[in-house]
């Protein structure tokens, strides 16, 4: 266990540069001076440009420039910083732990209402409530998360007040509606897979066996069926919970929510490079992390599974 | 010149005695907000995250507007008159418009006490041009004799600007340049204190002005800078909230929400999608406000498509600049027929000949010239642009037979290297805002020969000296008509389209008293002024 | 969970020539599978007819499934408008009236006018096309690549599942919306087949580690052993026994994720980076209606009913696919 662990943490490392080198490179790639549009239609002077392009080092070779950066970040820890100067480790500092409660907002209310939708659907497969829960599904699934966000602000945020529409000044009661919003389609996604392991559970052998035995339905689904439509669900939020990142560039703009994602889509806009990079390395890190914990997670619920 | 200023600063000081009346009663520094009869209350009003809080750097709205309150410049602006009018400095004078000399005011001090002097104002000057600084404002400086030197390394100081005492400053310019004391009102030439030298990245982070508010703690990136007011202002109007509390938002669209709640007491940047229901979202709570904002489509000069002013000439009268502002502003944004916005004494209102709708002599004009059947049209994303471009083109085709018109949009910094590299080929959409209310400014930096704003590579020598003419007049009067006769050549030669200046609707909360809302000429709304009612 | 699984299908495979391949028991009572083994004498003769009747059943039994017939019928509709939007309308959609802009529906605009008085609903027809193309597109580019990386990275395992899962990784470690967003900042001009191409670049992983994780689950079953005793080909064994049994998941995904893509579509136009004006699709349609849904809530209401309608079509097609070709569900 600890030796595959070890070796998955090892396989980290080739991950995490290669793709952090890709996105450096893409960033690169952006045609236009990213210092010259600071100043807008009345440029900047030149010699202004040039003493800022020389400090961020954008007068260097691409591989010079990422060599430099990652050099920076081994050595000194030093993640770079924005052209209006403030170092990156600030602003992690300060929108990680915005973007994480968004997500654990999020997960929960995935992790929730998909299963309990799901279990609902199963057990009263073909009745009113699990054709309502596959109605709502499709239309969760189908609607953009840009549109349900919008949706949401506009109906529990203006109308009907029960919600603030935008910022996070009231705290957790702030991360609900963008946490409804990023989890909309995995909702669906996950309820859709409970039901569909309940339905497969309930119709299985030993299930079948136990309510002949004279347990009663509701205890066998919750004792036995459960426990086995669950490890597929796990794994899919798990993985989910790290594709979630992608979803707070959106969210985290239409909810004016001062994360991490809308960080990362201001800074393509303005080819913050460092920054960029900076955050999507975070982005990998967590990433790998849940994988590996999900897998981890995967034996623990079943005992079929073992590492080596 | 220097009777104007005193005649100015006297008016000024009638008003400021007024208001010091009314807010004597206060007093004391609530900071909380509520009870806002007492000592002017908490306003809230939106704000997008700056890119710095640093006056020498500051190009954007987003800082600029939070620095309007921190500092006080050499001069200030009137906001009914467009004039400038004492700052720090309390008055000025200057024989030939060259040399400039600066009386400043002996009481002004930093909120940390330091004292400012004509010496404050040569560091600051040095120190942002110094190109080691890389301040963004820095080009503003290019008037003063000495500047060149200074960017080029050859020299460590401006060689124009000295303090001849403590409260006389003297600035020398390369050439005559009548606007000066307006453009020292502008933000890039606010006084800085020394710590600012000593550690800029800090100092930024609660910059120290000489301004009726100071800083309430940090800025807090992303969420919000708090202002308190000053009560040592050494300028004669003191501020009227007693405390601004600027709320960063990444988006507008969630600004406008919160403001339709309450939660938020002014919002200055609602997007035209709302400008429809105003009335019914804010009732009396809202009202729209003229600007300098200008709006226009430029032309690529240097591609031969669009080299005969025929070609252009059809293209601006093909637009029907009253139906686009009709349907997708709402009816508020101001159809340009020249280029000088409507507040400047110089405007006149049938300046352009060619700026208004005329499909039939358009399409006559389009076909005799054989203009291209085929366009493309550039724009920068992201800025709301999409609308009016698309209805623009769809006038093109259906006016003057376009067979089609396709589309560039792009980030600007893409946007500019496309300018740099002459690579754009055809009309491409850039806007102009007034950064000190100036006609001068409205022209001199777009379409001299080789400005650095100068994207359509328009150069006539008649503009350039024309404009010459009207920086150099000692005499108002005769600045203006050479002003105007400089717009005449741009709107015969068409190097542009002109479309509109902007409106910016200003909604409030409850709270505020509708009759204090002012938006300046910049689109800034003038959160000193503003009074709640509660 | 890989580790595991790399570990049993070696000793699988080595076990599995030791065991009878005659005899295929199988234990996991797979009723695909039992038609599928080959018979020993009969050789690849047989082989094809089993396959055949795979196939055949399914389709059999996706006939009879009515969520079939539905989605089916709804899809022919859709992708009709996709390519002759001239059935259901006769107006040019750019024929637009500025004076005109944003009514509501009316009995000479069905769907009212959007913002610059073109007639809606002829833009929202048109609109399928651009929709349609990235969807689709993005949809068999991915699947295609998917199959082929899977189904390597699947059934020879070793040093080829190694360097093509972490290649996967890799990609996979980039969500797909910021890889996006980066790349098509880099191009030129964004059309459809432009930003379809930058999303399948980005979006492929998950269907390719999908398809690895079923080609693995079949990989080492006894009629596949069977097969190799026999000494069928590599090529042999994927086409006739591995890709019937495994694809059924990837199936369902794919007609999902064409959902997920066309909404994916309308994000990206949300960022400024979508598909450029004068384009017409649902993406611009959606994002330019989202700030008008207070005062003209229709013209949102009227591209989110196509978009919803046609993820349900290809969603609902999924599940009848997969339950076709899905054993379990046969009972």
């Amino acid at each position: 266990m600890t030796r595959y662990i070890i070796r998955r943490l090892l396989q980290f490392i080739p991950v995490v540069l290669v793709s952090t080198l890709i996105v450096y490179a893409l960033n690169f790639l952006m045609p236009g001076d990213p210092i010259r549009a600071l100043a807008g239609e009345r440029p900047m002077s030149e010699a202004a440009i040039a003493t800022m392009r020389e400090q961020y080092n954008l007068n260097d070779p691409f591989l010079v420039q990422y060599g430099k950066y990652i050099w920076g970040i081994i050595t000194a820890g030093d993640f770079g910083s924005t052209f209006s100067g403030r170092p990156l480790s600030d602003i992690i500092a300060q929108r990680l732990p915005t973007t994480l409660m968004l997500a654990a907002v999020t997960f929960a209310i995935q992790a929730v209402i998909g299963i309990i939708a799901g279990i609902l659907a199963g057990l009263y497969k073909d009745r009113f409530i699990d054709r309502l829960v596959q109605v709502t599904t499709v239309v969760m699934v189908a609607l953009p998360t840009l549109v349900i966000g919008f949706l949401l602000q506009l109906i529990f945020g203006l109308n009907l007040d029960w919600f603030p529409i935008a910022g996070t000044r009231d705290g957790l009661v702030s991360y609900i509606l963008p946490g409804i919003a990023l989890a909309a389609v995995s909702t669906g996604m996950a309820a859709r897979m409970v039901r569909g392991e309940l339905v497969d559970a309930l119709q299985s052998d030993y299930v079948r066996t136990a309510t002949a035995k004279g347990l009663s339905r509701r205890r066998v689904v919750l004792r036995h069926g459960l426990r086995n439509s669950l490890i597929p669900v796990v794994t899919f939020l798990g993985a989910d919970l790290a594709t979630l990142l992608g979803g707070t560039m959106v969210i985290e703009t239409v909810f004016n929510i001062p994360g991490l994602g809308a960080m990362i889509v201001d800074s393509i806009k303005g080819q913050e490079g460092t920054v960029v990079v900076g955050i999507v390395t975070l982005f990998l890190l967590f990433f790998v992390t849940v994988n590996l914990i999900v897998d981890l997670l995967y034996a623990l619920l079943d005992p079929r599974i073992r590492y080596e | 010149m220097r009777h104007n200023a005193t005649m100015r600063r006297a008016a000024v000081a009638t008003t400021a005695a007024a208001a010091l009346t009314l807010t004597a009663c206060g007093g004391g520094d609530g900071g909380s907000g509520g009870d806002a009869a007492a000592d002017g209350g908490t306003v809230s009003i939106y704000n997008c995250e700056p890119q710095n809080l640093m006056p020498g750097n500051s190009t954007e709205v987003c800082g600029s507007k939070v620095l309007e309150q921190l500092y006080t410049g050499l001069t200030g602006v009137d906001f009914e008159s467009y004039e400038a009018v004492p700052g720090v400095a309390e008055e000025w004078e200057t024989e030939d418009n060259e040399t400039w000399t600066f009386h400043l005011g002996e009481d002004w001090t930093f909120h940390n006490g330091e004292e400012i002097t004509a010496q404050t104002f040569v560091d600051t000057f040095n120190w942002t041009v110094d190109p080691d600084n890389a301040q963004q404002n820095a080009g503003f400086y290019d008037k003063i004799a000495g500047y060149q030197a200074v960017v080029d390394g050859e020299a460590e100081e401006l060689e124009g600007v000295r303090a001849v005492d403590d409260y006389t400053l003297e600035i020398e310019l390369n050439e005559p340049f009548s606007p000066l004391p307006l453009m020292l009102s502008y933000t890039g030439f606010y006084p800085l204190p020394q710590e600012a030298f000593e550690d800029p990245d800090s100092y930024e982070q609660a910059p120290i002005g000489n301004g009726q508010y100071q800083m309430d703690g940090e800025w807090v990136h992303d969420q919000h800078i708090n202002l308190t007011r000053y009560e040592d202002y050494a300028g004669e109007e003191a501020g009227k909230p007693a405390n601004i509390e600027w709320r960063i938002y990444a988006d507008a669209e969630a600004a406008y929400l919160d403001a339709q709640s309450g939660e938020l007491d002014v919002m200055d940047e609602v997007t035209p999608n709302h400008w429809g229901q105003l009335e019914g979202d804010f009732g009396d709570n809202q009202q729209s406000f003229e600007t300098s904002s200008f709006e226009y489509l430029g032309f690529p000069l240097y591609q031969e498509e669009f080299q005969d002013v025929d070609v252009r000439r059809a293209l601006s009268m093909a637009i029907d600049r009253e139906e686009i502002i009709e349907q997708i502003f709402d009816g508020q944004n101001v159809p340009a027929s020249g280029v000088i916005p409507p507040m400047m004494p110089e405007y006149r209102d049938d300046a352009c000949d060619t700026c208004s709708f005329e499909p039939d002599r358009a399409a006559e004009l389009y076909e005799e010239a054989g203009g291209p059947s085929e366009l493309t049209l550039y724009f920068n994303s992201g800025a709301g642009h999409d609308a009016w471009t698309e209805a623009v083109a769809n006038q093109w085709q259906e006016n003057l037979g376009v067979e089609s018109v396709q589309f560039e949009s792009m980030e600007f910094a893409q946007y500019l290297d496309l300018h740099d590299n002459d690579e754009i080929t055809g009309p491409f959409r850039l806007g102009w805002v007034l950064s000190y209310p100036a006609t001068q400014y409205a022209m001199e930096p777009i379409y001299t020969t080789d400005q650095s704003s100068n994207y359509t590579g328009f150069s006539n020598e008649e503009f350039d000296s024309l404009i010459d003419e009207g920086n150099s007049a000692t005499d108002q009067d005769a600045a203006s008509t050479a002003y105007q006769e400089a717009e005449d050549i741009l709107m015969e030669e068409m190097p542009l389209i002109p479309l509109w200046f902007k409106s910016y609707p200003v909604v409030t909360s409850e709270r505020v008293d509708d009759s204090s809302v002012v938006m300046d000429y910049r689109t800034f709304v003038r959160v000193e002024d503003l009074e709640l009612t509660e | 969970m890989s580790e595991k699984t790399e570990l049993d299908d070696a000793a699988a495979r080595t076990d599995g020539t030791a065991t009878h391949p005659t005899a295929p028991a199988s234990s996991t009572g797979s009723a695909a599978a039992t038609p599928d083994a080959p018979d020993p004498a009969g050789g690849s003769g047989g082989g094809k007819e089993t396959e055949a009747s795979l196939w055949a059943d399914a389709w059999r039994s996706l006939r009879r499934n009515p969520w079939f017939l539905v989605s089916g019928a709804l899809l022919v509709v859709i992708v009709a408008m996709a390519i002759v939007p001239q059935l259901f309308t006769s107006v040019d959609p750019g024929s637009c009236d500025l004076s005109k802009s944003r009514q509501a529906p009316s009995a000479e605009h069905w769907f009212g006018t959007d913002i610059q008085g073109c007639d809606y609903y002829t833009r929202v027809i048109h609109g399928a096309r651009n929709s349609m193309i990235v969807g689709v597109v993005v949809s068999i580019g991915v699947f295609a690549f998917a199959v082929v990386v899977g189904l390597l990275a699947g059934y020879f395992g070793g040093w080829v599942d190694g360097l093509l899962s972490r290649i996967t990784d890799m990609i996979f470690a980039i969500p797909y919306m910021l890889g996006a967003l980066v790349f098509l900042n880099i191009i030129d001009t964004r059309g459809p087949i432009q930003v379809a191409l930058v999303l399948m670049l980005f979006t492929w992983p998950t269907s390719a580690r999908l398809m690895r994780g079923s080609v693995m689950s079949v990989v080492n079953s006894e009629y596949v052993m069977a097969a190799k005793a026999l000494g069928a080909g590599h090529l042999t064994i994927m086409r006739r026994h591995i890709l019937p049994n495994s694809l059924g998941p990837l199936i369902g995904y794919s007609t999902v994720f064409i959902g997920i893509i066309i909404g994916a579509e309308a994000t990206l136009t949300f960022l400024g980076v979508g598909l450029q004006l004068p384009a017409i699709s649902w993406g611009l349609q959606l994002t330019d209606a989202q700030s008008y849904v207070t005062s003209s809530p229709h013209l949102l209401l009227f591209p989110v009913i196509f978009v919803g309608v046609t993820v349900f079509a290809f969603m609902t097609l999924g599940d009848a696919v997969r339950d076709a070709l899905d054993p379990k569900s046969k009972r």
